[in-house]
């Protein structure tokens, strides 16, 4: 039998091999992520010990392309991120904490902004109606001007700080 | 599974458990193997899947399914070019002669051949195949009447299977995650070290 012949049944043999598992444990896609971490674990091989000797590789392939001067491959970059030592979430898990950081930034920006957006805002102009109102006893007229007063002048020092600022 | 989403830890954590299995299905057991002749261990098999993939060397079409599957044919297809590199090292550094009484320097000759050997011809046996299987299972009478199911009638769908046995799928599923586990811890325990 000629090498290439043996290659031949070598390779036959372990393909029917290889169909046979297929079929008595399924396809290799059957086994989910923690399936194949309780695996790992009963073999005493721990995954996020695994993933940090992976980013090592990784880290070690990146650095050979940057020592040739050449671009990183965006699938490495990729790798490099999704293997980072600490990083626990899974990548959509991450991206979805990215988009909530994002959206809180964003409200307390606006927050902040506020007292310069009410300062765009023109000055009300306070009806002073009440005052031809005979229902109103004098105290009570009073005590609404005292408002309408706090009023215009909280008006007032918005519109200075505006003109400071 | 898209390529956008696939994230790259876990999919390297299946690769490792998936090169457990078919670590075991060739029957090569032991918690650091490595491949005489390639010297190549599980976790090195896995790195140079994700090598190619992550270089792009090895191209992911979703026509062809999805990332996972071409990722771990490509790991057991690997690990099948390197067992038949190393049986065929092993021939060949064998002589089909008797070595000179006292010889210390001629190769050993095929009738020296150690037991471990020989046993990367069997493990590539179908009967053996069946056999390491159903002796791996001998404790779990249910597990050993579905892998006979599946190979005497050769059913693998998981309702062909579900019928026969008269179990739900879902049953089916979780007796064949029992049959994975079942199998590589025999196997960690049993497998030869080549």
């Amino acid at each position: 039998m000629t090498r290439n012949q043996k290659t031949d049944l070598f390779d036959a043999r372990a393909q029917r091999v290889a169909v046979l598992s297929d079929k008595v444990f399924g396809a290799p896609n059957e086994m989910d992520v923690v399936e194949a971490e309780d695996l790992l674990r009963a073999a005493d091989i721990d995954p996020e010990e695994l993933k940090a000797r992976f980013h090592a590789r990784f880290d070690g392939l990146a650095k050979t392309y940057a020592a040739k001067g050449q671009r990183v491959p965006p699938l490495l970059k990729q790798a490099l991120a999704d293997f980072r030592p600490g990083v626990s979430h899974s990548r959509a898990e991450r991206e979805l904490l990215r988009e909530a950081q994002t959206s809180i930034r964003h409200l307390l920006k606006q927050v902040k902004q506020l007292p310069q957006l009410l300062a765009k805002l023109p000055s009300p102009r306070l009806a002073a109606a009440y005052r031809s109102k005979k229902e109103l006893s004098e105290q009570d007229k009073k005590l609404l001007d005292e408002v309408v007063e706090d009023l215009q002048r909280r008006g007032c020092a918005a519109k200075g700080r505006k003109g400071t600022a | 599974m898209s390529v956008e989403s696939a994230d790259l830890s876990e999919l390297a954590v299946r690769l490792t458990a998936f090169a457990r299995r078919t670590f075991a299905d060739f029957g090569l057991g032991g918690q650091d193997t490595a491949l005489v002749g390639v010297g190549l261990s599980i976790e090195d098999f896995v790195w140079r899947v994700l090598e190619e993939y992550v270089e792009g060397r090895l191209e992911h079409q979703i026509s062809r399914g999805d990332l996972f599957s071409l990722l771990a044919t490509a790991l057991r297809n690997d690990i099948i070019d390197s067992l038949r590199k190393a049986a065929h090292r092993r021939e060949e550094t064998r002589s089909p002669l008797p070595r000179e009484r006292d010889s210390v320097d001629d190769p050993p000759s095929l009738d020296e051949l150690p037991s471990n050997a020989a046993h990367f011809f069997a493990v590539l046996d179908e009967e053996e195949y069946r056999k390491r299987v159903l002796t791996a299972l001998a404790a779990e009478p249910e597990l050993t009447e579905m892998v006979h199911v599946i190979l005497d009638l050769n059913v693998y769908r998981p309702r062909e299977i579900a019928a026969a046995l008269r179990i739900s799928a879902t049953e089916v599923q979780n007796r064949k995650k029992r049959l994975r586990r079942r199998f590589i811890d025999c196997n960690l325990a049993k497998g030869i070290t080549l």
